[in-house]
Order: structure tokens, then sequence, then C-alpha cells
């Protein structure tokens, strides 16, 4: 039997060894990962709006930088850890509408914010205010809201006073245990699908 | 197996009270004589002892008829009914099972040892059925130096002397378990219910499985089926409080005089969410359903065996654990307990793992001469992992990792063993592919590849007296292609353009596909030495030399880990680990007190870790970044068993264990190592009811102090500004002392079989504690009390 078990053993391991390639793996996409912010910024009062990106820079093909460096090329995009900036008046007051989008689909951009309007019930938009005290947001009267009547902030509206500067962090949170609130504990376990920082001058 | 020879000598019709009883206890199994077996008269203050040739002589019997009790520390008790009236000559064939006395056995079992010169730890059939309703990394805690690296409750794989992952084995039914055991939240894929004996060996054994698992072997092996008419075995049935669940496991085997037979088993568990002491751990429940059948036949000459499994599990993930960046784990590091506290559920809601693991196997002996045999084995492993996320839209219920991996494995080995040694040599191919399923619609975790492995093993143990010596050496070559995207940032940012760019294939959408061709070669080599000092003391001193080729995870890994918010890549160019390992075993084994010693000591070079390595800022906020790299580590450490029988009724146990963990490279300490445990035992039986038992434990985990500190800073927003706070992902929680207890009644006799209940209590006093080696410590505390309900029929 040992004798007849031996040229079995060769002819498979023959077998086995020449099979030993694979197809080409597919390429996937990264489905409903958010890598691009927009704010739609319009003044009440009139003029035309100012469009505020906030993009992760996976396309820049510019050679050698560090992964942890922090540069950014103009002021009104966002890159690791630069701040973008947003200039407004004072006493003014301005309609603002975010757009969340997946940039990495072969089929075209998709407009994440459809599908966040969608499961309205699992999403919040909310913003942070970091040393603004002339400053206010809140939910625009056309915001989208969830099935319980809580706006989900999408639009708002952004209230200046008097001059001053500081930072809004803009977090969307995935699955909050909570609706309501001005704080980003409140809203509790549920997970950042977005946080970005904005620099406000209001001169 | 026991066989019991008896000798009846003495006048048949008298009445007088003077017959003599002599015979031979043999163990059947290996055909050797049993020593320290007590044979007794029940109801009569009338026994013997074996010596070392078995044999025994009872004087001063009446006539008629008696019930002899034969009991021996490994085996269960045997109660025989003889009747005297003439010289009979008489073979009773008892079934071998491990002594339910709840102690690790360290036991020396001549063929069935992993490795013949390292100690062997076994876990006796009731420390492994205690945990039928859990899983194999928390039975193996019973074992000195092993703990459990875990991710939350339902989840855990086995640590060996501060080693995880693909530095441990685990061999069942002779063959290596082939799932993704490379990551720390991929628990074995295996049913412990599935298998009769349990051993342990912390190194690397005598090579004959695998050469690259440096911190140990867990082999899991199906007791061998006697060629009887038999039908017979196992229904175990749990019930927990803590989960509200519970469990059936059973088996059913079949054996006929021709030695064929059939074996079918299963398991089934439930489980709600867990509950720590003050709060119910959302989407911690779990279901498990795995089968076994096997079919085969033993013939004097050959033997054959065809082997089927199944095992199932969806496991949900502690629901507080998904967060999105570095901020969400703050503010869960922040708050002492979940914001919401949720109502229990039976339902397993996102994130969760469903994972499926298929075995076919066949197998062939033939035996030669009386002491050699010829074995070829192939086995056939499927695995798919699915890891399911907290996702959105169309993706929803997709799984956002979905991994099959398709192993073959075909063994041959030639063994042969005497009195005077015995030898060991074999050559196996494996073929091995993996597919990582594009549809989840996220970045594959782990890249596609095909992995083809070949090698030889070798290992020969000579017994000559008092000594027993063991030499192994293992040479495999692994032979990997690998696919992988990379996707430009981080192409650039790591300059792989002059390293990777030739093996580019195409470009898809800012993604270059890289097709590499990786081959390893490794060499392993064990020596040991055990010398019988005497009667009671053993020595054994053992070395390891073992060689790892990365793991495909350890060098290509890209992906964000939920439960810590970090990116974790790998690292392309790592080359083979080599470990060295010398473990001294002193061990007293008679006697009321009886202990083993262990220190060892593992240096490794290019030894493969994983470590912070700076952060990753993006739309979605900030991450941490980890990445693979080689250094040299020493990992030194002692464990300590001891066992003392006080008296009769009372028993002590203890065990411990203190391993340090030492990153040469960057002079600082290892992650994850254990800290220092101790655990201690006692048991009380009573005079009259010799069935019954109370055991009460103690497990002291002290806070470890040492540990490399991987803390970064972020900025958060607090009363209206912003403020820097650091990330301590790198403490260790406080120390904790958890109280347990065990009541146990039989086994009974019912039935046709026998019944035992065990009533068993985990954290008695409902302690709030946090495991330094669980991931998920950062959000929830451990488990609180829970009360299992264990009924066991043999049959």
């Amino acid at each position: 039997m040992l004798k007849n078990i031996n040229p079995l053993f060769i002819i498979a391991s023959l077998l086995i060894i020449t099979s030993c390639s694979k197809d080409d793996p597919e390429h996937s996409h990264e489905g409903e990962l958010i890598d691009k912010v927009t704010l739609t910024i319009t003044n009440q009062a009139g003029g035309d709006p100012q469009i505020i990106i906030w993009e992760d820079d996976d396309h820049a093909d510019e050679g050698d930088h560090d992964h942890d460096h922090d540069h950014g090329d103009d002021d009104d995009h966002g890159d690791e850890g630069e701040h973008v900036e947003i200039d407004l008046a004072p006493n003014s007051t301005y309609d603002v509408e975010v757009k969340f989008e997946n940039t990495k689909n072969p089929d075209g951009v998709e407009n994440v914010t459809l599908e966040v309007i969608e499961e309205a019930d699992e999403h919040h938009v909310l913003y942070e205010l970091v040393g603004l005290s002339n400053f206010t947001i809140v939910s625009a009267e056309d915001d989208y809201e969830d099935s319980e009547g809580n706006a989900l902030n999408i639009k708002t509206v952004w209230t200046t006073g008097a001059a001053e500067s500081g930072d809004i962090r803009l977090y969307l949170i995935h699955d909050p245990d909570s609706k309501i609130g001005t704080t980003r504990a409140v809203f509790g376990d549920g997970p950042n699908d977005a946080e970005v920082d904005y620099e406000i001058h209001i001169e | 197996m026991v066989s019991i020879t008896l000798l009846a000598t003495g006048l048949v019709f008298s009445q007088e009270c003077d017959l003599t009883l002599t015979g031979k206890v043999i163990n059947l199994y290996d055909n050797t004589p049993l020593e320290a077996a007590v044979i007794e008269v029940v109801g009569k203050n009338n026994h013997s002892v074996s010596t070392a040739k078995g044999e025994f002589t009872i004087n001063n019997l009446c006539p008629g008829k008696l019930v002899l009790k034969i009991s021996h520390l490994n085996c269960e008790d045997l109660y025989q009914e003889v009747v005297l009236t003439e010289s009979t000559y008489k073979t009773f064939n008892i079934e071998h099972h491990i002594h339910s006395l709840n102690e690790v056995v360290i036991e020396d079992y001549k063929t069935n040892l992993v490795s013949p010169t390292a100690k062997a730890y076994i876990l006796s059939e009731s420390q492994k059925d205690r945990y039928s309703g859990e899983g194999l990394a928390q039975a193996l805690e019973q074992i000195s130096g092993v703990s459990s690296l875990a991710t939350g409750s339902g989840l855990a794989k086995p640590i060996i002397h501060g080693m995880f992952g693909s530095r441990v084995g685990i061999v069942y039914d002779e063959m290596l378990l082939e799932n993704q055991q490379w990551g720390q939240d991929h628990a074995p894929n295996i049913d412990l219910n599935a298998f009769e004996n349990l051993q342990i060996v912390k190194g690397a054994g005598t090579l004959k499985y695998s050469g690259d698992t440096p911190g140990g072997i867990i082999v899991l092996k199906s007791a061998p089926i006697q060629p009887i008419d038999s039908l017979y075995g196992k229904t175990i049935l749990n019930g927990m409080s803590n989960g509200k669940g519970g469990s059936i496991t059973s088996s059913w085997i079949r054996s006929f005089k021709d030695g064929t037979y059939f074996k079918a088993q299963g398991t089934y568990k439930r489980r709600g969410d867990y509950s720590a002491p003050d709060y119910v751990l959302r989407n911690t429940a779990g279901e498990e359903k795995n089968i076994s059948l096997a079919v085969g036949k033993n013939n004097v000459g050959d033997k054959w065996k065809i082997y089927f499994s199944y095992f199932n599990n969806d496991v949900g993930i502690l629901r507080s654990s998904h967060i999105g960046n570095v901020n969400d784990l703050l503010r869960a590091m922040e708050s002492e307990t979940p914001l919401v506290i949720r109502p229990f559920s039976y339902d397993i809601i996102f994130p969760k793992q469903v994972n499926k693991h298929f075995t076919t196997n066949v197998q062939y002996t033939k035996i030669i001469k009386s002491n050699g045999q010829w074995n070829i084995k192939y086995s056939w492993q499927k695995n798919n992992r699915k890891e399911f996320d907290i996702r959105r839209g169309d993706y929803k219920k997709t799984a956002a990792l979905d991994l099959n991996l398709d192993t073959h494995n075909l063994t041959s080995n030639l063994e042969w063993n005497n009195s005077l040694g015995s030898f060991d040599s074999g050559v196996f191919m494996l073929i091995q592919d993996n597919y990582s399923n594009p549809d989840t619609g996220a970045r594959r975790l782990i890249p596609d590849y095909i992995k083809f492995k070949s090698g030889s093993y070798f290992s020969v143990t000579l017994r000559p007296k008092d000594f027993t010596i063991g030499l192994g050496l293992r040479y495999e070559h692994t032979n990997n292609e690998v696919q992988k995207y990379y996707t430009t940032k981080r192409w650039n940012s790591e300059n792989y353009e002059e390293t990777l760019g030739r093996y580019v294939t195409k470009e898809i959408n800012g993604d270059r596909l890289v097709k590499r061709r990786l081959f390893f070669n490794t060499l392993s080599f064990y020596a040991g030495l055990k010398h019988n000092l005497s009667a009671f003391f053993d020595l054994g001193i053992n070395y390891n030399f073992s060689q790892r080729g990365p793991d495909i995870a350890e060098m290509f890994s890209d992906g964000l880990h939920h439960a810590l918010a970090t990116i974790e890549y790998g690292n392309p160019f790592l080359s083979e680990e080599t470990t060295q390992k010398i473990v001294v075993d002193f061990e007293k084994k008679k006697g009321d007190f009886q202990y083993n010693i262990s220190p060892y000591l593992t240096v490794g070079n290019d030894y493969i870790i994983i470590e912070p390595s700076g952060i990753e800022r993006n739309v979605r906020g900030a991450f941490p970044v980890w990445e693979y790299k080689s250094i040299d580590a020493t990992i030194k450490g002692i464990d300590l068993d001891f066992t003392y029988a006080y008296n009769k009724y009372i028993q002590l146990k203890h065990n411990s264990s203190w391993i340090e963990g030492i990153n040469r490279t960057d002079n600082t300490s290892l992650i994850n190592t254990p800290p220092m445990t101790l655990k201690n035992t006692i048991r009380f039986s009573l005079p009259k009811w010799n069935l019954f038992y109370v055991e009460l434990h103690n497990q002291q985990v002290f806070r470890q102090n040492h540990f490399p500190n991987n803390n970064f800073d972020t900025i958060v927003v607090e009363d209206g500004t912003f403020v820097t706070k650091t990330v301590d992902i790198s403490t260790p929680p406080a120390g904790y002392s958890i109280y347990g207890a065990d009541l146990n009644w039989g086994p009974y006799a019912a039935l046709s079989g026998k019944i035992s209940v065990t009533l068993t209590f985990d954290n008695l006093l409902n302690t709030s504690y946090r495991n330094y080696l669980n991931r998920l410590r950062f959000y929830a505390d451990e488990h609180g009390r829970n009360v299992m309900l264990q009924i066991k029929f043999n049959y």
C-alpha cells in the first residue's frame, strides 16, 4: 500500500503547486465613509454663498510628506489638522447647509447626506461653539426632522453679534443616545462619523 | 482502561471468612500495570493497594457475594460484584475517565503526550466540562501561566506565557486549527465539547504540529474508542444567571466489537446580554451552534476515520464600544458607566461577529508490527468570518469584514515507540486561500492571498534509566502570493514607490494593486531533558528554538479597529522572528504535598509587535496610528502549582504566575503582559457523603505596573473652549480579588448511567472590576455575579 500512495502523493503535490495563483482581487470602494464635508453659507441679506470644504486628501499626488505633518494649500481647503477659516460679518444672519459626501465611489461622488436624512432617527448634526459668545446656531425652519420631530441640523441659521473670533466644531453623530443638546457629551454613545473644526472670524 | 485479574483461593463451602483474593490491576490502554490503585471491599474495613507491578492481595474474605470498589487517581471509581465460590479468573473492562477531583492532573502517560520532556498540563473531564457553556480560553485559564486576551465577554483567546494569536497553536484531532488567529478580537472557532482530552504544553512541544508557536500548543483530542459493543456518551445541561442563558451539549458514541464506530456530538448555546454588577452590558448576547460527526474503524492492522464538524457563532459586541474617533474613545473612558443604561435583551444587534468553521478530515493509520504506525491525514478547513458594524444606507446590513479562509492540509508521519525510546517523523503540505469579499464596501482589512506551505519534522525520544531525552527538528517552507491595494495617501507617505513600485500591476481610482510573492524558510529545534530524581521528584529542562514567518496581517493590515478607534498598518518588510525559550520544571509528584515550579525565559529577536506611530486626522476625526515592527524582546516568568491534601476531607490547590515582558529595543515594557495572578482553591468533602464536595475559590489579580506608555493627546470642546486632554490607553486598571464557589453532587448512578449536579458561583461577591487584558476595559466593568447550574449525564 505504501508503494501505491507515493505516486499519488507526488501527483497531488504537483497539482497543488502549479495551481498556486489567484485572480486579481476586485477593487472595493469604501461605501459609506464620509471624506468630504461642505458648508454652504449664504448671508440672508444677499450676496454669493461661501463654499467651505473639508476634504481628505487621499487623491493628492504630492510626493513625500510625513503622515502626521500638517500642511494646508489654500485657506478654503481643509487638510490633516489644518484649520479651515470662515469669515463672517458682524450682526448678520446666515443660512447654512451642510453636505456629507463620499468621493471615492467609482460611480461618481456619493451624497451621503441623503442617507443621513433617510435615517434621520439615527443621526444628528451638532455644532459646538468654542470661544464665541455673541454667536448662535439654531435649526432652520425648513430643516429636516426625525420621526419624533427632533431637528437634524442639516440646515441651520447662524446669527452673529459683535466682532469676535472663535471656533466651531461640527459633528455628525451616528445612533446617538439622545437627540437634544448643545454639548457632545449629552449625545452619549454613538460614534462620530464626521468631526471637523472651523475657525470663525467675525469682523 | 483498566482490567482486573482476580484469583480467588481458599475453601469453597466453608463458612469461615478465611478466603484470600489476589489479583492484578492493568491499564488496558497501554498494557502496563497500574500502581497505587485501591481495591476495597465495600461495607467492610478491608482493602489493598496495588504494587508497582499492579498486584494486590486481600485476606479474610467470606464466601458469597461481595462488592469491590477499585479506585485510582486517574480513573473513575469502579464498583464490581464478585461471587466467591471457587477459584475464578475474571477480566473486567472499565472505562477510563479522569477522576473528577477538580485539580489539574499533572500526568505522564507514555504515548499520549504532546512532549515527553516538557510538562503537559491536562484538564480533567470535570474541569473541562465546567466550561462547556463557555469557551476554550475560559477553560484554559485554570492553568497557571495561561490568561485570556478578551474583546468583551464572548470573545477571548488564550495567552500562554505572554504570547497569543499566531504564537499559540490549537491542534484538534492532530490538525492545526486554521482560522483568522491573528486578530486580537478573534476567538478560536472551536467547540470545547467535541473533544474529551485537553492538554497544553507551554512552549513549542515536540514540533510535531508546528514550528512557529513558541507560546504554546493546545491539544484537543477525542478519547480512544474501544472495540466493544457499546452505546455511550454524555449530555451536559447548563443554565447561567448572568446573561440568562443556557447551553446543552450531547455526544453519542456507538462502537462495535469489530472496531467500527460512529460518533455524533452537538452543542447549542444561547444567552442574552451579560451584566456587570451595576448595569447591563448592552449587546453582549450570543448564540452558538456546533455539530461534529465521526465514523471510523479500528482494526488490528490498520485504522481509518472520517470526521466532519461545523462551528457557528453569532456574538454581539458591547454596543458602547463602537466608537468613531479618538474623542469618542476619550468620552467613553471618562464616564464610569455607560451614559444610557438599556434593559436586558436577547437581541444580537450591531456591532457583532458571525463566524463559521467547517472541517472535513480523512485519516488512515497502518499499524506496523506492534509498536509502530504510519499515518496519513487530509484535512479541509473552511472558515468564514463576518464582522458587522453600525453602518448607513445601502450598507446597513452588510458586513464590514467578510473573510473566507480555505485550507487544505495533507500530512503523513511515521512513528514508532518502545520502552527504550520513540521516534516520529513526518511531512506535510498545506495550501491556504484567503478571500476578502469586496462587496463589503469597506477597505479590505487583510488582502487576498494564497499560501503554500510544506515541510517536515523529525523527533526522537530516548529513555535511558531515570532520564527522558527529547530532540526535535522541523523545517517549513512558506510561499505567499499576496495582492493588496494601497491608497495613494499611504503609498506616498511611506514612499512605497521606491520599495514596492515594481510590484504594481494596475491602478484603479487612485489605488495601486501590488502583487508580491514572499518566501519564508523557518527552522525550529527542540531539546529536552527530564530526570526522574527519585520517586518523589522530577526535574525537567527544555530548550526551544523557533522561527516564525510574519503573518499576512502583520505585513499587510490596513484598517480601522473600531473598539480602539485605531488605524493599524502592516509592515511589508518584516522578516522571520526567532524565539528562544528555556523552561525548567521542578516537580514533586507524590505525597500529600505536591508541587511544580516552572521558571522560564524567552528571548525574541526580530520579534513582531504593533506600536503607536502617530496620529492621522481626516474628516472623520483624529485616529491614533499603530504599525507593526520588529524589536528585540525578553519575556521571563515563573509558574507555580501546588496541591496539598491536608487530610481526607480538606484539600488545598494553588496556582500562580508572574511574568515580565520587556521590549529591549525601545527600553519599555511589552504591551498586554498579563499581571501577576494568584489562584487558590480549598475543597471540603464530608465523611459520609463522599460524592459531595464544596470548593471555595479566590483569584487575586494584581495591577500590572509594567506597561508601555502609548498615551497621546487630543483636543476636545469643554465649556465652550478647546481643551487638550491626554487619552490614557496605557494605564492598566486596579488589581482585584474575585471569589467563587462550587458545590458538586455526584456522580450518582441513575437510569443506566451516572448523573452529577454542580452549582457554581462566579464572582460570588458581585465585585466591580476591570481586566487589563480585555480590550473593552475602557467602556465597562467585567461580569457581575453568575450562578450556574450544571447537570451532567454520563451513559
